[in-house]
């Protein structure tokens, strides 16, 4: 456990095994639209994982100039039903910037916990370019999750 | 409607974004001590956390008072209320993996027979 992650998780209502299933082979199905969930903007690019060890989360988007990929990251660990890991990297980020996230099936009664950890947001230097930047997707998803696990480990220790 | 971000409050943020300054708040929080007390207690040269006060000092995050016995003996403490806006911040981007699971969980939970047969 580092201080260095932001932690979410959900409670679903369907076993590990579908769990990882829908999370990872559907996930452009349930993967929030919008600007600051996709880049693709209101459009909303597509959305993909693929699996296995090494596999590519990007997003598919159709730009002005014609179609494109945005690579957010690479599968590091694949362990269905219980485990699955990704880098996630923005386009800003210097090559040592790098965060992970981990994300947990677990069996819940009939269904499962769906826990989240996303980590590695203290690689990213102060002074990231994003933090002066737009307010677009890239804001919230970059510096957004970095800011929120520094403060983490303080709201931890505020009260 | 541009949403107003925190980081634009000041320099709180950045000053967080160091651990030997987290630590050093928390420390402080726990209980207020001398420059030469922390330093130890950190485990940094005297010279190393003058330079770190100052930047919490200068984001409000720490205050520097004299001793009540010896009002030359300067003592830090932590002022947690600056850590607000910051948490505010934290719970905005709590949300937004909050509402990323809520989405899965809505989407997992419907449909299923016709997701077991999809081709």
């Amino acid at each position: 456990m580092t201080e260095d992650a932001a932690r979410v998780s959900v409670a679903v209502a369907v076993p590990p095994a579908m769990a990882f299933e829908i999370f990872t082979n559907e996930i452009d199905r349930w993967w929030r639209r919008g600007m600051r969930f996709r880049r693709g903007g209101p459009r909303g690019g597509f959305i993909r994982l693929e699996p296995g060890v090494g596999g590519r989360l990007f997003e598919s988007i159709d730009g002005d100039a014609g179609p494109y990929v945005h690579e957010v990251g690479r599968v590091s660990a694949w362990e269905p039903p219980h485990l699955l890991v990704f880098t996630w990297r923005a386009s800003n980020f210097a090559p040592h910037e790098n965060t992970s996230v981990e994300v947990r099936f677990t069996q819940n009664g009939r269904g499962t916990l769906v826990s989240v950890t996303h980590s590695g947001w203290s690689s990213l230097r102060p002074d990231h370019p994003a933090r002066h930047g737009r307010e677009g997707a890239d804001f919230y998803r970059m510096i957004g999750l970095w800011w929120g696990d520094q403060m983490r480990s303080l709201r931890e220790h505020a009260h | 409607m541009r949403r107003r971000s925190p980081l634009d409050r000041g320099d709180s943020f950045a000053a967080l974004a160091d651990e030997t300054r987290r630590g050093a708040i928390r420390a402080l929080m726990h209980k207020p001590m001398s420059a030469g007390k922390l330093a130890r207690y950190l485990s940094v040269s005297p010279q190393a956390l003058s330079r770190h006060l100052r930047v919490l000092r200068k984001a409000g995050l720490v205050a520097e008072e004299g001793l009540k016995e010896d009002a030359r003996v300067r003592i830090y403490r932590a002022r947690p209320i600056a850590l607000e806006p910051v948490q505010e911040w934290l719970w905005a981007i709590e949300d937004l993996w909050r509402r990323q699971l809520d989405s899965f969980k809505t989407y997992a939970e419907s449909n299923r027979p016709t997701r077991r047969t999809r081709s």
